[in-house]
């Protein structure tokens, strides 16, 4: 009989060794997140923009994925810049100047910033990157995308205090800028500079988003990373998902320890012995990329299968590693929140 | 196994017999400003689709939607275009789509091609011994000249895009029809023979297109004598329905066809009323479902929607 169930993985113990067809010893593994929480960042590669011909499809793709990531209320994306991983040069697209990394990370920040801070957000010379982003329908899943609802909280950036009563180093201010020129005093508060803060426009006060919007999600952060220390800072459980690999083949020999060594996760074993929400960290991208990252990375663990805590086991007819990064995500965070819930 | 085979076998052995048909209301477009929103969103659904196996996508008319007047085509037919244009061999793709479809295929032409498809695969897809063909017609060359050709209903060549069309050993076929075709022996073969070891599952070379341009036609006119085995509601909006939740999907082992329905509530209760007369003793859409499938979380966009329903299909059930 063919073997390689994924039913039938979730009878073994963990660590139990099953030999597949191929004569692979894949490792399966029950991953412990001891706790009852779960929240999700993932790290997304710029080689995800590598097959985009132009600026519309790089906003496409990156639009896909964060319409993913707000869906499933993915707290952080981290872009990793692998441009130095790559074997062959890429060519460039006609009329960018700037990074993928940074044209990437400017795109995600773009789609989940409050529309009436994207003036003050984006600097003039890059607004001719979201130029195709602008046309998008904005996600709706965030509350603040969306003037009508909710009047009287506003999203608002913290703004220094007028400098021209002499030199203030405060570093703190009461001034919230909410577009349009538009500012808030606030009637009791002094906060940090350059703070992203939602406030109540009644009461002159910064609320926690979290409670003015009665526990809708509010985006992620963007981060942008070069080594994958800095990408990891952080996280305890980190999950490879094998993706944007066009050429993966489990039977050859490089890729022999991905299969042998890296576990699969079958399933997830929940606790509530800890308050703390478990954060996971879901790396996409090809092996052999992340390979060469890891090597010039600073890092504790001896070789990358050490670094990830498993890998994903895509269901049923979608193959391994060949699929669009993108892709891969919706299917990844399935998993994991059918496991959680 | 032989080592000498071309492609390698991935054996996912879960899903071999169980065939998925989508169904998507055209309202699927309905936020999309212009063509190459619309392209990349039913690209997106092309691409899960052939990920997941899937061996036919029904596009669901819905009537209440006024098509903009600048359109020549409705937005159904732009779907079924777009859909059938990413699982169509690049090199056939001049020959399927006739002129008047050019403008609208701009934006998909410049898409990376789907991957999981075998026949749009890079790797030396000009010298592989299978290729996708479409019979053309054939006449008798001395009556050609006269203009009276006699036209034949079968035909014994294949258009497999390169110059010279292909002429079959020993067989005839109807015309018009796509074919997979074995260079080597000049005869025509079974997908699954052709690319089955290349990914081991039945249907992965590409789905089937149609449009249901009512509620009745998205059950009756499938392609399959016997209909779907079950339908599954994937409901977008809160909104309870008395259909019970999915407890259990047929095994593997019937064979079973099962019918996702992608829709808003209100969709359905529009095409359903539009054909109300067929149903003398039906209260509305929900006696046609056997099971609904909420998302795990809460969505109401079709593109969006998929992914996690075919994810949990296999990975749950």
């Amino acid at each position: 009989m063919a073997v390689k169930h994924k039913s039938e993985s979730l009878k073994h113990e963990e660590g139990a060794a099953k030999k597949a067809k191929t004569g692979l010893l894949k490792l399966k593994k029950i991953m412990d997140i001891e706790s009852n929480v779960v929240k999700y960042s993932i790290c997304i590669p710029t080689t995800v923009i590598d097959n985009c011909n132009n600026l519309e499809q790089v906003t496409f793709t990156a639009y896909q994925i964060a319409r993913t990531a707000v869906l499933f209320n993915v707290q952080e994306i981290i872009v990793l810049d692998q441009s130095k991983d790559k074997k062959h040069e890429k060519k460039s697209r006609s009329k960018e100047t700037i990074s993928d990394c940074l044209l990437l990370a400017t795109l995600l920040q773009y789609f989940v910033t409050p529309p009436n801070l994207l003036d003050t957000t984006f600097k003039k010379k890059n607004k001719l990157y979201l130029k195709c982003a602008s046309t998008f329908p904005p996600l709706n899943q965030l509350p603040f995308m969306n003037a009508s609802a909710e009047q009287h909280y506003k999203e608002g950036l913290s703004i220094a205090r007028d400098s021209s009563k002499g030199k203030s180093d405060d570093a703190l201010t009461n001034l919230v800028y909410i577009g349009k020129n538009q500012i808030i005093t606030l009637s009791n508060q002094n906060i940090p500079n350059t703070a992203r803060v939602t406030v109540d426009t009644e009461r002159k006060e910064v609320v926690s988003p979290i409670d003015a919007y009665k526990g809708k999600p509010l985006g992620y952060h963007v981060r942008m990373a070069s080594t994958l220390n800095e990408v990891s800072e952080g996280y305890t459980k980190i999950v490879w998902v094998n993706s944007g690999d066009f050429h993966y083949d489990e039977e050859l020999s490089k890729y022999h320890k991905v299969e042998t060594k890296l576990p699969y996760i079958a399933k997830l074993k929940k606790s509530s012995t800890s308050e703390k929400p478990c954060n996971i960290l879901l790396i996409f991208g090809k092996w052999g990329h992340l390979k060469r990252c890891f090597r010039r990375s600073d890092l504790e663990s001896s070789s990358l299968h050490h670094y990830f805590s498993g890998q994903l086991q895509f269901p049923a007819s979608v193959p391994q590693g060949n699929i669009p990064i993108q892709d891969s995500l919706p299917i990844a965070l399935t998993m994991f929140q059918r496991w959680a819930s | 196994m032989s080592s000498t085979r071309k492609f390698k076998k991935v054996e996912k052995p879960l899903s071999q017999t169980r065939h998925y048909s989508l169904c998507i209301p055209t309202t699927l477009v309905s936020d999309c400003r212009n063509l190459s929103q619309i392209t990349h969103k039913v690209y997106q659904v092309a691409k899960f689709a052939s990920l997941f196996n899937v061996s036919e996508v029904v596009i669901l008319e819905d009537n209440s939607q006024v098509d903009a007047t600048k359109k020549k085509i409705s937005t159904a037919k732009l779907i079924l275009a777009l859909l059938q244009y990413f699982v169509t061999p690049p090199y056939l793709r001049n020959t399927v789509f006739n002129e008047k479809f050019r403008p609208y295929l701009t934006a998909a032409s410049k898409l990376p091609r789907l991957s999981t498809l075998p026949f749009t695969r890079y790797q030396k897809q000009d010298h592989g011994r299978y290729r996708e063909g479409l019979t053309i017609k054939m006449q008798k060359p001395t009556l050609a000249r006269k203009k009276i050709g006699k036209v034949f209903k079968q035909t014994k060549y294949i258009n497999i895009g390169k110059s010279k069309a292909l002429a079959l050993q020993s067989q005839l076929v109807p015309i018009n029809a796509r074919v997979t075709i074995d260079t080597i022996t000049r005869k025509i073969v079974s997908p699954q023979e052709a690319y089955g070891d290349f990914t081991g599952l039945d249907s992965q070379y590409g789905y089937y297109t149609r449009i249901a341009s009512s509620f009745t036609d998205l059950f009756m006119k499938g392609p399959l004598k016997e209909g779907y085995t079950q339908s599954v509601y994937v409901p977008l909006t809160t909104r309870d329905t008395s259909i019970p939740e999915l407890s259990s999907l047929p095994t593997a082992e019937t064979n079973p066809h099962i019918l996702l329905v992608f829709s808003t509530w209100d969709t359905l209760a529009r095409a359903f009323k539009l054909d109300q007369d067929q149903f003398v003793d039906c209260q509305g859409p929900q006696e046609f479902f056997d099971a609904q499938l909420p998302c795990p979380v809460s969505n109401s966009d079709v593109a969006d929607a998929i992914p996690m329903t075919l994810t949990t299909l296999s990975t749950v059930f």
